[in-house]
């Protein structure tokens, strides 16, 4: 296992059933988005995808974490507001795997805006999850051991 | 993200650089908001460096149409990507956004 601490984020890579797994773990706050971003082209760039689908990628990432540090850690939580994302993939796939341990939450129940509004009648709520949902191939969600693990699949465009 | 505001006679054209997310949206709304509470209300926003875009993005972009459609102006969204258009599409904001790709 290979630790490498870049400020207050921690990468690890570690081999886990012969596949190479990628984790970052960081404060769950907005301002570590970058941090995600960085992560992930660093990543990605090694796949043979195409740009549009590392946008993708960035797009449900932003989303699930603009999530998480909003509303997963409640102000009296004592423990560390951490949010771990680990990625890998096989020869045709990217698997995303979110962590966090604050409140119970699955996202997947959020109900679907009505996008057939009139500008006057839309509002914004349930977009985001609504995108993810669309830009995935496959999502689940679980709360096991105190935490919400959220893994998404979304299959490589080339 | 970058963005650059330019003046050609009434008309406010405005270059976003690199991608709307939580973070830079706001940066955005601010600019669009200062445009729209005055009376230049020509607007073009121009995508052609965007990279893509999330739901805090979508939000800007609602909130910019609103205030335009009050004021009777006019904006203009112009040469967006294929993350972007699939991003539009699939929420339905391309239904109510004047989107000019040429």
């Amino acid at each position: 296992m290979k630790f490498i601490h870049l400020n207050d984020t921690i990468y690890i890579h570690k081999i886990e059933g012969g596949i190479l797994l990628k984790e970052i773990t960081i404060p769950a706050e907005k301002n570590n988005l970058d941090s995600l971003h960085k992560f992930i082209d660093n990543e990605l760039k090694n796949y043979d995808c195409t740009k549009e689908f590392i946008s993708q990628i960035k797009i449900i990432v932003d989303e699930i974490f603009s999530n998480i540090s909003s509303y997963a850690y409640t102000s009296n939580y004592s423990g560390p507001k951490n949010m771990k994302l680990t990625i890998n993939h096989d020869s045709d796939k990217v698997f995303l795997k979110f962590e966090d341990s604050g409140v119970p939450y699955n996202p997947l129940l959020s109900e679907s805006p009505d996008i057939t509004l009139s500008i006057e009648e839309r509002n914004i709520g349930g977009l985001g999850i609504f995108l993810v949902k669309n830009l995935s191939d496959n999502i689940d969600y679980k709360y096991e051991q105190g935490k919400n693990i959220l893994t998404i699949i979304k299959k490589i465009s080339s | 993200m970058k963005i650059d505001k330019t003046i050609n006679g009434d008309q406010i054209i405005i270059n976003v650089e690199g991608h709307l997310d939580t973070n830079t949206s706001p940066q955005l709304e601010t600019v669009l908001n200062e445009i729209l509470d005055g009376n230049r209300v020509n607007l073009v926003i121009d995508f052609s460096k965007l990279e893509y875009l999330s739901s805090a993005g979508l939000r800007t972009l609602l909130t910019a149409q609103k205030k335009t459609n009050e004021v009777v102006g006019n904006l203009v969204i112009k040469h967006v990507n294929p993350t972007v258009m699939e991003v539009l599409k699939l929420t339905g904001f391309s239904e109510f956004l004047t989107i000019d790709n040429d």
